[in-house]
């Protein structure tokens, strides 16, 4: 695999940014108060969450949400570990003696 | 950390169960959301779902006895209702439609390593219950803990039928006395 990184950098600046994931079907309780606290590693306490501020076909959605992110994830995770794995090219440099 | 959210999630749906049959309050919550405390909540759960519950932990395999106090009226108003009525026990339709629920609910779980026995009597005070055996590599806890809150809202719902049934006979017993 090559990559010629001025056309890669251009083309990821010229690439529009949007969400990878569009988390709009999940409850916004759910996002704010578990998901992303939990992704970004921080403590939740069962105890404060507020279990009328959702419904159980809610946390269903979110199972669903977090079994995509998953496969997301994953799939850029292998991108990435390919990318890595590749060995890089040397540029045909001229000789002086 | 997104591979472990699935699991860990699973502690909040159990809170989320439990609240939304109305026994949230008997758990303990101290806990901060990780992805073992599923498991680790889940026998507290189970022991939560009914009014009255003892455990029996064997080798392979943990005995569970379910009861509760609408279970109980349920079947002394059984008897009831069968006097009242004079219909046998066995055609008791209130007998046959709890019977049918619960092994139609507990029959549904999708895992080997379980079996169950309805206990209809009212001889004492927990007489009436479920006995359900669960085997080591039984692995459908979240569905056998939502099954068992059906079925004793199932109890208290269908108490309320069964008082109104015999209310109505009683009051047509009344009025053929008066006339």
């Amino acid at each position: 695999m090559q990559i010629k990184l001025d056309r890669f950098c251009s083309l990821l600046n010229e690439a529009e940014e949007e969400k990878s994931m569009d988390d709009s079907e999940v409850s916004p309780y759910l996002l704010k108060n578990l998901l992303y606290p939990y992704l970004e590693g921080k403590d939740i306490r069962l105890d404060e969450l507020d279990y009328s501020a959702f419904t159980l076909s809610d946390m269903n959605d979110l199972f669903l949400f977090v079994d995509n992110m998953e496969t997301v994830c994953t799939k850029i995770q292998n991108r990435a570990e390919k990318l890595l794995k590749s060995i890089p090219a040397t540029r045909p440099a001229m000789k002086f003696c | 950390m997104i591979e472990y959210a699935r699991q860990a999630f699973d502690a909040v749906y159990l809170c989320k169960l439990l609240h939304h049959y109305g026994k949230l309050d008997g758990m303990d919550l101290d806990w901060t959301v990780h992805e073992d405390l599923w498991w680790h909540m889940s026998f507290e759960a189970l022991q939560n779902v009914s009014g009255a519950c003892w455990v029996e932990c064997l080798d392979m395999e943990n005995k569970y006895y379910f009861s509760d106090p609408a279970m109980m009226e349920y079947y002394r108003l059984c008897r009831e209702y069968c006097r009242n009525f004079g219909v046998s026990l066995k055609r008791n339709l209130f007998m046959q439609k709890a019977e049918e629920y619960v092994d139609r609910l507990l029959g549904s779980l999708c895992s080997y390593g379980y079996g169950w026995t309805l206990h209809t009597r009212i001889n004492h005070e927990w007489a009436s219950g479920i006995v359900c055996g669960v085997e080591d590599h039984f692995s459908a806890y979240m569905d056998l803990i939502e099954v068992l809150l059906r079925i004793f809202l199932f109890y208290e719902t269908e108490l309320e039928v069964l008082k109104q049934a015999l209310s109505d006979k009683n009051n047509e017993k009344t009025r053929k006395e008066a006339a």
